[in-house]
C-alpha cells in the first residue's frame, strides 16, 4: 500500500478485479481478503478509504451508480448488493430487464437479533434486526459468462415488511412464502402469503432467534379436544376455557 | 366455507381434521387472480381474453387431494387438482409434511456435526448435501481442501449421482406399472451402497464428507470395487433402457407430455435435468467449477423436447457421463492426505490419541467445542442430481453456523409442477412428478 502513487487511489481497488473471482463458487482466490483484512486492520488513510468505497466490479459500480441509496460487499469474492426495501422492486426489474439476471435462485432471510455488529460492506444505513436475501443468477450466453449476484435487503423489526419479489421472478411466489412461514416477515403484495411449511394455527415463527424450540409441544391440526396435547403455555382460547370448567378449581371461569 | 368439494359437506369429516386451511386450493372467485394464473400453470404473463375464463367458477368441476399418502407421490406430497373429468385444470402443492425445521436445528449444531444434518435433506443425494455444506464453511474458512480429499469428494458425489438417478429411474418405471425397471434400478443402486457401506461405515446419510477433507481414507480395493460399478452398472442400464426405449407404450406416454419450456424453467427457478431438457446446457459443474471439476472431461446432456421424455433421456444420458467421471477419478486419483493438515479443522490421528495427552485433549476440545468460523457470509451452489443444491451459510465468529439456509432444488420443483401438469390428465400427472424427481425430505427441510 505505501509504494502505490497517492494520485491513483482508484487503482487498488481495480487491480484487485481479476484476482478475486465473481463466480464465487470456486476456491477461494490467493490474493483475496485474509484472515487479518477480514478480521482487524482497516486502512484508513485517503486512499484506502477511496480503494474501500469504489465498487471494484464493473457490475457493483453499475448498481451504485444507477441506485445510490444501494451499497455494495464483495464476501468471499461473491458480489453483494445492499438494497432498501423501498428501491427492491427498481433494482430487481433492472436487474432482470436489463442486467440478464433471469433467474432468481433463492428467497431467504436471516435474523440478526444477537449479531448486531456484523459486516455490511459500505451500507451506512441503519442496522436492522432482518434482512432478506436474494440469490440471482444470470446463466450466461451469447459471450457473456455467467454470474451471480446477491441482494442483502434490510428489513426494519417493526415494520417487518418488504416488498414482494414475485411479479418480477415468479419463483420467489414459493420462496416468500417460506420465509413469511418461518421468520414472519410481510411481503407486500404477495398474492397469496400463507404458512408454506408450519401448521395454519401454529404460533410464532420458528427461525426468529428469540423462538425458544422446545417451548411449544408438538400439536397437530384438530386435537384441540385432547387435553394432553393442549399447549402448555395457558392462554384463555375456546378450548382450554371448556376444559378449565371441567376442573374447576382455581379459575375464575 | 365452501371448499368446492362436489360431495355434501355433512359427510365430510370436520374441516379442521384434515385441513390445512388457508394452505389448501379454493374456488376461482375465492383465489387471488395471480395465484390463479399461477395454479393454472401461467408462468411469464397471462394471456389476453383468459381474465373471465380464469376467475370463472367451476360447477361441473371437483378439487380433489392427491397424495399425502399416495403411492405416486414419491413421499409425502400432496397435490391438490380442480379436475374437469379426467382433465387437470389448476394445481396447487401443500408441503410441510416432513418438515422437521432442520435449518433451526443446525444453529444448534457445531460445523463439524453439520453434515450430519445436511445428509438427511436430500436423502438420496447425501454426499452431495454433505459436499455443499462442507464447501460452504470451508470457504468461510478460507480452506483448502488436499487434492485427495477433493478427488475423492468428487467420486462420491457422482456415485451419489448415479444412485439418485437409479432411484428415480426405477420409481418413475414404477409410476408407469414397468415394475421390471424397478427391480433393475433398485439392484444397481445396491452395488453402490455397498461400496458407500464399505467406505463410510453407512448406506444412506454417510456424515463422510466433512468441512477440512473426509472423515477416513478410501478402503482397501476401492478402484475394484469401483471399476465394477462403472463397469457393471452401464451394462445393466443399457439391458433396462432396451425396456423402455423403444416401447410404444412408454413413447406414448411420455413424449409431449409435462411440458416445461425455457422460459417457464428460467423463470420457476427450475434447474438440473428439467432445465437442460429445454436445451440449455446449464451444469454448475461446468458453470462455476468445485472440488476440481474442470480436471474432468464431461458431457452436459440436453435435449430439447421439453417434456418428459426429454428429462428421461437428459437423466439417463447422465448416468453415463457420471461413470464416465468416475472411471477419471479411478485413474487420477492422487496420492496424499484425505484431510486438511490444520490442527484448527481437523482431529489428530486415532493412534495418537492413545499415546499422547496433548493429542487427547486436541481431539476432546474439537468434539466439544469445536472450531471457530470467521464471521461472515456466503452461497456456495453444487450441482446436485435434482439441480442447483446451495448452502447460505452466516456465521458470527462462534463454532456453530448463525444461519444455515439449503436451497433445495426440489423445492422449487414442487412449485413448478402446476406448469408441467395443467392441461392435462390426472394420468399425466403421476408422470410429471416422477419426471421432476421430488425428495420430499429437501422440499420441507
Amino acid at each position: 500500500m505505501t509504494d502505490t502513487p497517492p494520485d491513483t487511489p482508484a487503482a487498488d481497488g481495480q487491480d484487485e478485479t481479476p484476482a478475486r473471482d465473481p463466480a464465487g463458487v470456486g476456491r477461494a482466490a490467493p490474493d483475496g481478503p485474509t484472515l487479518g483484512e477480514v478480521e482487524g486492520v482497516v486502512d484508513f488513510t485517503p486512499e484506502g478509504e477511496q480503494a474501500r468505497t469504489q465498487p471494484p466490479t464493473p457490475l457493483l459500480a453499475d448498481v451504485l451508480t444507477r441506485f445510490p441509496d444501494t451499497a455494495w460487499d464483495v464476501s468471499h469474492g461473491q458480489e453483494v448488493v445492499f438494497v432498501p426495501p423501498d428501491s427492491l422492486l427498481d433494482v430487481a426489474a433492472w436487474l432482470r430487464d436489463e442486467a440478464h439476471f433471469d433467474m432468481c435462485v433463492d428467497v431467504t432471510a436471516v435474523d440478526y437479533l444477537t449479531h448486531w455488529d456484523r459486516a455490511m460492506g459500505t451500507w451506512s444505513g441503519e442496522r436492522t434486526r432482518f434482512e432478506v436475501v436474494v440469490n440471482v443468477l444470470d446463466l450466461g450466453g451469447e459471450g457473456r459468462d455467467p454470474r451471480r449476484l446477491r441482494l442483502r435487503v434490510p428489513i426494519d423489526e417493526e415494520q417487518g415488511r418488504c416488498p414482494s419479489l414475485a411479479f418480477v421472478w415468479p419463483l420467489a411466489d414459493s420462496a416468500e412464502r417460506e420465509v413469511y412461514d418461518l421468520f414472519g416477515i410481510v411481503f407486500d403484495g404477495h398474492p397469496d402469503l400463507t404458512r408454506i411449511l408450519m401448521p395454519d394455527d401454529w404460533e410464532g415463527h420458528p427461525l426468529r432467534k428469540d423462538y425458544d424450540t422446545g417451548r411449544i409441544p408438538v400439536t397437530f391440526v384438530g386435537d384441540t379436544e385432547r387435553p394432553s396435547r393442549t399447549p402448555v403455555r395457558f392462554e384463555p382460547t375456546a378450548s382450554t376455557r371448556a376444559e378449565g370448567d371441567d376442573e374447576g378449581d382455581g379459575t375464575d371461569g | 366455507m365452501d371448499r368446492g368439494h362436489v360431495v355434501p359437506p355433512s359427510i365430510l369429516a370436520p374441516p379442521t381434521a384434515t385441513s390445512e386451511g388457508e394452505q389448501e386450493m379454493f374456488l376461482p372467485g375465492e383465489t387471488h387472480r395471480l395465484e390463479l394464473t399461477r395454479e393454472r400453470g401461467i408462468v411469464t404473463e397471462v394471456p389476453a381474453g383468459s381474465e373471465e375464463q380464469l376467475s370463472a367458477p367451476g360447477d361441473e368441476t371437483m378439487i380433489i387431494n392427491l397424495g399425502p399418502q399416495h403411492p405416486s407421490t414419491h413421499g409425502v406430497l400432496r397435490l391438490m387438482m380442480e379436475l374437469d373429468g379426467e382433465e387437470v385444470l389448476r394445481v396447487k402443492p401443500v408441503i410441510g409434511y416432513l418438515h422437521t425445521g432442520m435449518e433451526k436445528t443446525a444453529e444448534d449444531l457445531m460445523y463439524i456435526q453439520g453434515s450430519t444434518n445436511v445428509t438427511r435433506m436430500d436423502y438420496l443425494n447425501p454426499l452431495g448435501n454433505e459436499l455443499c455444506f462442507s464447501l460452504a464453511v470451508e470457504q468461510l474458512l478460507d480452506l483448502e481442501v488436499p487434492p485427495r480429499a477433493a478427488a475423492i469428494r468428487v467420486l462420491m458425489a457422482e456415485l451419489c449421482r448415479i444412485n439418485s438417478h437409479l432411484i428415480w429411474f426405477a420409481t418413475s418405471g414404477m409410476d408407469l406399472g414397468a415394475t421390471t425397471v424397478m427391480i433393475h434400478g433398485f439392484r444397481e443402486r445396491e452395488l453402490i451402497l455397498r461400496f458407500f457401506e464399505r467406505t463410510t461405515g453407512l448406506r444412506m446419510n454417510c456424515d463422510y464428507i466433512r468441512p477440512g477433507g473426509v472423515a477416513a481414507d478410501l478402503p482397501d480395493g476401492w478402484a475394484d470395487d469401483v471399476a465394477e460399478i462403472t463397469s457393471v452398472i452401464p451394462r445393466r442400464l443399457d439391458e433396462s433402457r432396451n425396456l423402455l426405449d423403444d416401447n410404444p407404450i412408454f413413447r406414448r406416454r411420455t413424449q409431449g407430455v409435462g411440458i416445461l419450456t425455457r422460459e417457464e424453467a428460467v423463470a420457476l427457478g427450475a434447474t438440473g435435468p428439467i432445465l437442460r431438457a429445454t436445451g440449455v446446457a446449464w451444469d454448475l459443474r461446468k458453470a462455476f467449477p468445485y472440488s476440481g471439476y474442470e480436471q474432468y472431461d464431461f458431457e452436459v446432456p440436453t435435449h430439447d423436447d421439453c417434456d418428459v421424455w426429454a428429462r428421461y433421456q437428459v437423466r439417463v444420458a447422465e448416468i453415463y457421463e457420471s461413470a464416465r467421471i468416475v472411471e477419471q477419478v479411478i485413474e487420477t486419483m492422487p496420492a496424499g492426505d484425505y484431510r486438511v493438515q490444520d490442527k484448527k479443522v481437523t482431529p489428530p490421528p486415532r493412534h495418537r490419541i492413545d499415546t499422547s495427552m496433548e493429542a487427547l485433549i486436541h481431539h476432546f476440545k474439537l468434539f466439544t467445542e469445536g472450531f471457530k468460523v470467521p464471521p461472515g457470509e456466503t452461497y456456495v451452489a453444487v450441482e446436485s442430481p435434482k439441480g442447483e443444491l446451495g448452502c447460505y451459510l452466516v456465521s458470527d465468529g462462534g463454532a456453530r453456523a448463525y444461519r444455515q439456509h439449503t436451497r433445495g432444488p426440489c423445492f422449487y420443483h414442487v412449485h413448478a409442477m402446476p406448469a408441467m401438469m395443467v392441461g392435462g390428465l390426472v394420468a399425466d400427472a403421476v408422470l410429471v412428478i416422477g419426471s421432476s424427481d421430488p425428495v420430499l425430505g429437501e422440499v420441507d427441510r
